[in-house]
């Protein structure tokens, strides 16, 4: 469900709340969903506890999430710009996409091309 | 807050530390790594009070007139422990002398073990969870534990896993962990202590050791950046650079490293010292 | 743990008199080649104070015998459990059986040690110096060695009765116990402070080495007295 990137530079607790976020975006966290508890986090991913409450602060400070007390850690995104979050997500995901194709050597105009090709489900 | 000052420890003409200082933040979690023989074990011994100083004096920041071992959870390499009791003898025996209940064996018996057959007659692994959960079911501040990890199968490593994160949550203690394998521990560790033979080498909290390792393969390299190591793979030249400053980033092919990649780019530059 | 050392003591020392069944076959060979006319219950008594003398060393030899055995040793240094208290756990227990087991023999009318205090002092000797041997560490040949001189020349101090003096002033000393307690107090605690103090789990080499150069002076000062009472005797 979640996954660590070992090698990435970027903390774990950033690219856990990231994927959280992208969760909650896409739907698959649905608002008022119950969010795995510290130890449980932690103990399935084999991460810190520590990191693992860090990354609920930063989704807390984001708005994504509200911690209630006794009770554990929520979605709650009512009334957010989903959108908003998802255009962003989106954008991140394409850059990178479009660095590792130039990355192969291939100009802007092939890379809408075969693009495009691929999402019509052809080769 | 546990501090090593000038810590020296010696016998006979063999010098094992010399000058040590560190020091340990409440709730941290620490990985020590480095060539085998250069003194990891002998800090953990240290801190355990198994060994004294030969000079340099240790402060564990608890009060004054308790025995610091009474706070202490210690797994030494070598799982010394009444090996002829039981697992429930040896529970009751450890509950007694530090003053708590006998509890910590649920985990053992979700691990398969017989609770009342010998220690001596248990698997490794199964010696290994024993051992570690009784020793933590005493709600120490410090745990320090020895290389032991590795020898225990990856069902039992979860188990062991959930024992120590249910610790850390609950108590947050200082953890202290020699270990030679960091795909397991890394996520679990904050700061990453290397030594080598002359001492401390690397002593860097892990996130930003990773955000400063770079891997660069390039066939030849004159740059002022600090290399840790330069070895030939496959035909072509690497170089593992630390710490990696962002305005360098024009040299090509800078590769992130995982924990694993880094400590063992520094292992292969202390032998090749 | 005292429940342990206890229940430790007494199989250990138990499974010694025990060999006082033996004692009548041993009783029906002798006595067939000998027949020196001595009576079965002397035999018995006698063999009883014999086996009293190995059960003390064997339960000063096998004072850290389980943590040996077990690997224990790491274990016991990392618990929180003061060094001095670790001493009275090991070494009370073991003292309270053997003299209790001597109190029976001097209801059979045998009388090992001149004096109560004399017997005290053998008991802790022996026992303390079972203790300094666990801590070095039972492998260790030269300490078994050292250990076990000393407390045999104890033995001879303590049990021998007043003789036919050859100078008065011996004779003034050896009527008196106490210097001798005294003594052997002073040069058992001379060895065993600093051993415990510096207790620790360094290699054997390093305490045997240490033991070794404490206990020279202690040995020639015991050693004195004995060669006194051998060749005066």
């Amino acid at each position: 469900m979640y996954q660590i990137d070992q090698r990435s530079p970027v903390p774990v607790y950033e690219q856990l709340a990231r994927q959280i976020e992208r969760h909650i975006v896409s739907g698959d966290l649905a608002d008022g969903q119950k969010l795995p508890s510290i130890r449980e986090l932690a103990s399935a991913l084999r991460i810190n506890p520590n990191t693992v409450a860090k990354t609920y602060r930063q989704l807390e400070n984001e708005g994504l999430v509200s911690s209630r007390k006794g009770l554990g850690i929520f979605v709650s995104v009512r009334g957010m710009d989903l959108d908003g979050s998802r255009d962003k997500l989106f954008a991140e995901l394409t850059d990178d996409y479009v660095r590792k194709a130039t990355g192969l050597g291939m100009e802007g105009n092939e890379i809408i091309q075969g693009l495009t090709r691929r999402l019509k489900g052809g080769k | 807050m546990v501090s090593m000052k000038g810590i020296s420890f010696a016998y006979g003409s063999k010098d094992i530390i010399r000058d040590l200082n560190l020091e340990f933040s409440p709730g941290e979690t620490l990985m020590i790594t480095g060539p085998n023989g250069v003194g990891k074990s002998t800090i953990l011994r240290l801190l355990a009070g198994v060994l004294l100083p030969s000079s340099g004096s240790i402060e564990y920041g608890f009060p004054k007139s308790t025995d610091p071992r009474s706070r202490i959870a210690y797994l030494p390499d070598s799982l010394s422990f009444y090996r002829s009791m039981t697992p429930l003898e040896a529970a009751a025996f450890h509950a007694g002398i530090f003053g708590t209940e006998p509890s910590g064996l649920d985990i053992a018996r979700k691990a398969g073990v017989d609770v009342d057959r010998r220690i001596s007659e248990l698997s490794l692994g199964q010696r290994v969870i024993v051992q570690l959960s009784i020793i933590l079911s005493t709600g120490p501040d410090l745990v320090l534990i020895d290389e032991v990890l590795h020898s225990v199968d990856p069902y039992l490593r979860g188990l062991l896993f959930q024992e120590l994160v249910r610790v850390m949550e609950e108590r947050a203690p200082t953890m202290v962990l020699v270990n030679l394998s960091f795909s397991e521990v890394e996520n679990l560790v904050d700061r990453v202590i290397f030594m080598g033979v002359e001492g401390i080498r690397l002593d860097e909290s892990v996130d930003l050791l990773k955000a400063g390792a770079r891997l660069i393969e390039a066939d030849d390299f004159s740059s002022d950046l600090p290399v840790v190591l330069c070895r030939e793979v496959l035909g072509r030249k690497q170089f593992v650079v630390y710490p990696f400053t962002a305005g360098q980033e024009g040299v090509e092919k800078a590769h992130p490293m995982d924990l694993t990649e880094i400590m063992t780019a520094f292992m292969e530059a202390e032998y090749n010292a | 743990m005292l429940d342990r050392e206890f229940r430790a003591a007494l199989s250990q020392f138990g499974s010694v008199i025990a060999l006082l069944a033996v004692m009548p076959l041993v009783y029906l060979l002798d006595s067939s080649f000998y027949r020196t006319g001595v009576l079965l219950e002397e035999y018995l008594i006698g063999g009883y104070s014999l086996l009293w003398i190995i059960g003390a060393f064997y339960l000063a030899y096998n004072m850290f015998r389980g943590e040996e055995q077990d690997g224990a040793k790491e274990y016991l240094l990392s618990l929180p459990v003061a060094r001095g208290k670790l001493l009275l756990l090991k070494t009370i227990p073991r003292m309270a059986v053997l003299f209790i087991a001597a109190l029976i023999e001097g209801m059979l009318g045998t009388y090992q040690f001149s004096g109560t205090g004399m017997l005290i002092a053998f008991i802790v000797f022996s026992q303390v110096c079972g203790f300094i041997l666990g801590v070095v560490g039972r492998r260790s040949l030269s300490a078994r060695l050292i250990l076990f001189t000393m407390v045999v020349f104890v033995y001879i101090i303590n049990s021998t009765r007043p003789i036919t003096p050859r100078f008065i002033l011996y004779d003034i000393l050896r009527r008196s116990s106490v210097p001798y307690l005294l003594l052997e107090t002073s040069l058992l605690a001379l060895i065993l402070i600093p051993v415990y103090r510096c207790w620790d789990l360094k290699p054997l080499a390093v305490r045997e080495s240490r033991l070794a150069k404490l206990s020279i002076g202690p040995l020639l000062i015991l050693a004195f007295p004995v060669v006194h009472l051998f060749l005066s005797s």
